[in-house]
């Protein structure tokens, strides 16, 4: 008995939660004809669909409310219509001129070695004990213009406005040159991330520009 | 309804608007003001609020029309115009406002039979002002993602898929929200049938 109660509750719920869908004739044909038995059978359903059809009815004719006034855009109220944008832009030309910088400190380091960097050395390339240590030292020199982790973005930033230093340490996780990874110069590696935040900065900047708000 | 390709015009308009030419900009927003103001008037409440979304959103949209990819230019600064709304929304929620209708609880109360009139014409509310401050009092006792669904489907005639594409959200979700809501309002409605006498006879 319960579960006969039950399957008619589970049924007016089903229906209910269906008449909107009804109302804008939004259901496939199984289900209108499952939701019409229904309304035949079940007056308080048929009256629920009444008051629901009727309230949607009157919505539908509220008076429109006309704008009280004329609402225009003046001049002045986009005239810095680029500013919000700009932020990120200047930090991606800001990233852009760092990376130069690195560039052109890359080259003259490598330059400066005849023989190629520890970056150059192919990893494959067994060596020995005495190579490596010659190998780091070469490296360590390589770095000694760089006297620490964190000043290594101190050489490019001071150029770079004040907004894009803030944002640079956020951006740009930097192994510290002296980790112990011979196959890759930490130099490369903030060439490529440098790289990465200069485009990223600049798709940020382009989807703002675009969004409408 | 709602949604319509631009006409040639308002191509050139658009066009016009987006090499930044603000008067082919304003032109654009005199056409649709009336509809946007009546949107953002119905998801506000008030005409103070109103009118504070529809000038920050005509600004956004003028900033941002280099966004607009073709379609519906009236469906695109409807979502502009939405996107406000929800902003102020949020600014009013940080600084809250006792509301008794935010804390009024649905209750139908006993069946009662009513007789509804027959929804007809524009004159239908001229002997019905009080229906018409009942329903907007309903409306704003919505959710807000229920309310906005609600006004875009029913006061401004979007259909669900334009609905979907300006909230950015799924068919499912405005099909339940727009349910939920036009439930809500039935339910106002009814629980505050005392001020409809004269309006709905009760039996």
């Amino acid at each position: 008995m319960r579960f006969f109660q039950r399957l008619e509750k589970d049924e007016h719920r089903w229906v209910q939660d269906r008449l909107s869908l009804y109302l804008d004739g939004r259901l496939e044909p199984g289900e209108r004809a499952r939701v019409e038995a229904h309304l035949r059978a079940c007056a308080t359903c048929a009256r629920s669909w009444e008051t629901l059809r009727w309230t949607v009815q009157a919505l539908r004719a509220l008076p429109p409310v006309r704008a009280p006034r004329p609402f225009l855009v003046r001049p002045e109220q986009v005239a810095r219509a680029p500013q919000p944008a700009g932020w990120f832009r200047r930090a991606a030309w800001a990233m852009a001129a760092a990376l130069i910088l690195v560039l052109g400190l890359d080259l003259i380091l490598s330059a400066g070695q005849i023989i190629p960097g520890p970056a150059m050395a192919p990893a494959g390339i067994p060596a020995t004990e005495t190579e490596q240590k010659a190998l780091r030292a070469m490296e360590d020199h390589a770095m000694s213009p760089i006297p620490s982790p964190a000043p290594v973005f101190g050489l490019a930033i001071p150029q770079a406005t004040p907004t894009a230093t803030q944002q640079l340490p956020a951006t740009v996780e930097l192994p510290p040159p002296s980790a112990p990874a011979p196959s890759f110069s930490p130099l490369r590696v903030l060439e490529f991330l440098l790289l990465l935040g200069a485009i990223g900065l600049l798709a940020l900047d382009r989807w703002r520009s675009q969004r409408p708000r | 309804m709602a949604s319509a390709a631009s006409s040639p015009e308002e191509t050139r308009l658009i066009e016009a608007a987006r090499s930044g030419d603000l008067e082919a900009f304003n032109e654009l927003a005199r056409r649709y003001q009336d509809r946007l103001y009546h949107i953002a008037y119905r998801i506000m409440g008030d005409h103070d609020s109103a009118a504070d979304a529809m000038q920050e959103a005509l600004i956004a949209a003028f900033r941002g029309i280099r966004g607009f990819r073709g379609g519906s230019f009236m469906a695109w600064l409807t979502r502009i115009v939405t996107n406000a709304c929800y902003d102020e929304l949020r600014r009013r929620r940080r600084r809250p406002q006792a509301s008794l209708d935010a804390l009024f609880v649905v209750d139908q109360g006993p069946e009662v039979e009513m007789t509804l009139p027959p929804v007809e014409g524009p004159e239908f509310y001229a002997e019905r002002r009080e229906l018409a401050d009942l329903l907007h009092r309903a409306i704003q006792s919505l959710p807000e993602d229920q309310r906005i669904v609600l006004v875009l489907s029913d006061i401004e005639g979007y259909s669900y898929e334009e609905i979907a594409g300006i909230l950015q959200v799924p068919l499912g979700t405005v099909k339940s929200r727009l349910s939920r809501a036009r439930m809500r309002v039935r339910d106002f409605l009814l629980a505050h049938r005392e001020l409809l006498l004269g309006t709905i006879r009760l039996s």
